[in-house]
């Protein structure tokens, strides 16, 4: 039902798939961007992107286009592309970046992407063809803290970022030279580059993630605290909040238009449900069945190996560290039936939502 | 590049609410430890940026839940709205900095039973937060 794939007991700060997931982008907490590949059931390192300077700490493989977007603690982010059997990198011109690049994700339609840094800055950048290089428009009116996270609208048009500042920001991401027309949106009139449409203010706690729903009407995110907030594009005025009794949260994925998954360093993938005519988010279940004791093993593995040996084991959580990325994996209309998890023992599960209690 | 988040457009600033020691003396007088302390919690200067108030605050909440008998505990807790479990957690923490005036092991029972109630969302939160008590 779950399967369970390991690259050693590195980090996995990021990873991503190919289009048809034969192939898996890796970020260890090293420098580069390794490349594995399925083969009879083995993955074998095929590719080793080496060009950052410092820990890699986002990747995006845009499936359709096959480009991979990387960024990095050393102030970069660099576009692959694959060329006669090797993946060659253009570098982005991020002119004001003096900090990290924390975020980068391809625009659903693959014509652009947007990186979110330390320096407070989120950028929008884009192929200029007559000059050959990819650009960066930053937006003017920026977060006061470190950019987090970032998540594209299903429209190709509009951006959301979260901050360290506990804010949550809609971003007209509209560039003229790529998108030919400004779309008619839910979330407002779509105008210039780095208009900002909404800010939403969270309780109180750094945002970790944040999510569109698959109609982009609904937007989530999860913070330090906590605290799972959705809001929807009919009423932006009234944000929903689920105070939960669990250990924080470092991503959210939305399943279907309204059933979205938590994780981060409650060990399990949890599932929540949005009701928007009644304003609640409800949980539904966890997604490990196998319930184990959150963190004892992780302490028993760092301070009593031995009593790990001899006692009978405990129920074995499928992740037994922290979640830190989650990504959709198989899509079918309406929903995912499939998503991936990362975490920091160098393992990537793929979970299949068949036969889960999803609102479609 | 300073750190700091500015204060200016950020309500944490403005909506100062206190307790008001009479109405939370007559609580206290009327025996109603549960409804006080509730009282408390509901205006808890969160927002407050004068420390004395704070101070004054967490000396109603603690002395209130000093007041309790362990054996209520769980039902004050209980009888606690949801929203104002944080709180409670923040002053049960807030009265472990000073264990002369606050028995420690009173606070203890408390951290137990409301810990039962919200898991570890609420330590988590009470590390968070910038709303202090």
């Amino acid at each position: 039902m779950t399967e369970v794939h390991s690259f050693g007991n590195l980090p996995v700060i990021a990873h991503s798939w190919n289009k048809d997931r034969t192939q898996i982008a890796v970020s260890l907490g090293k420098n580069d961007v390794r490349i594995y590949q399925k083969k009879d059931g083995k993955w074998r390192l095929i590719h080793t992107l080496s060009e950052h300077l410092s820990r890699v700490l986002a990747i995006d493989w845009a499936p359709q286009s096959n480009r991979i977007v990387s960024a990095s603690a050393d102030y970069n982010a660099y576009v692959w592309s694959f060329e006669n059997n090797t993946w060659k990198q253009q570098m982005v011109e991020l002119q004001r970046t003096s900090r990290a690049v924390c975020c980068a994700k391809w625009s659903p339609d693959e014509n652009k992407f947007a990186i979110g840094s330390s320096d407070k800055n989120v950028g929008i950048c884009y192929y200029e063809t007559e000059q050959r290089f990819w650009a960066a428009e930053m937006i003017k009116k920026k977060p006061k803290l470190t950019v987090t996270c970032i998540a594209w609208h299903p429209n190709n048009q509009l951006l959301a970022a979260g901050s360290c500042d506990y804010r949550v920001r809609i971003y007209s991401a509209f560039v003229k030279t790529v998108d030919r027309e400004p779309q008619v949106s839910s979330w407002g009139k779509i105008t210039n580059t780095g208009e900002l449409l909404h800010e939403f203010q969270s309780e109180s706690g750094w945002i970790h993630d944040l999510a569109f729903s698959l109609s982009g009407d609904i937007l989530a995110w999860v913070s330090h605290n906590s605290i799972i907030f959705a809001v929807s594009a009919r009423n932006p005025a009234e944000i929903t909040m689920e105070i939960t009794n669990y250990l924080p949260f470092r991503c959210i994925l939305f399943v279907s238009e309204s059933t979205m998954i938590v994780a981060g360093h409650e060990f399990s993938p949890l599932i929540y449900n949005y009701d928007e005519r009644k304003g609640t988010l409800n949980f539904v279940e966890k997604l490990d069945q196998q319930d184990g004791v959150v963190g004892k093993q992780a302490i028993n593995r760092l301070f009593d190996q031995a009593s790990m040996q001899t006692q009978t084991p405990e129920p074995v959580s499928t992740h037994q560290s922290m979640i830190t990325q989650l990504l959709p994996y198989q899509t079918e209309p309406n929903c995912l039936s499939k998503i991936s998890s990362a975490d920091l023992f160098g393992q990537v599960v793929i979970w299949n939502l068949n036969g889960r209690k999803i609102r479609k | 590049m300073s750190n700091q988040i500015d204060d200016k457009d950020d309500d944490l600033s403005i909506n100062v609410v206190e307790p008001d020691e009479n109405e939370w003396k007559k609580f206290i007088d009327e025996m109603k430890y549960a409804r006080a302390l509730e009282y408390v919690l509901q205006n808890a200067p969160v927002r407050a940026k004068d420390p004395e108030k704070k101070k004054k605050a967490a000396q109603m909440a603690l002395s209130t839940m000093m007041k309790i008998k362990t054996s209520e505990i769980p039902q004050a807790v209980n009888s606690i709205p949801v929203p104002l479990r944080d709180t409670l957690m923040k002053y049960i923490y807030k009265g472990f900095e000073n264990p002369k005036d606050y028995s420690s092991s009173a606070l203890l029972t408390w951290h137990e039973k409301v810990l039962a109630i919200t898991g570890l969302g609420s330590i988590v939160r009470v590390l968070t937060d910038r709303r202090t008590v």
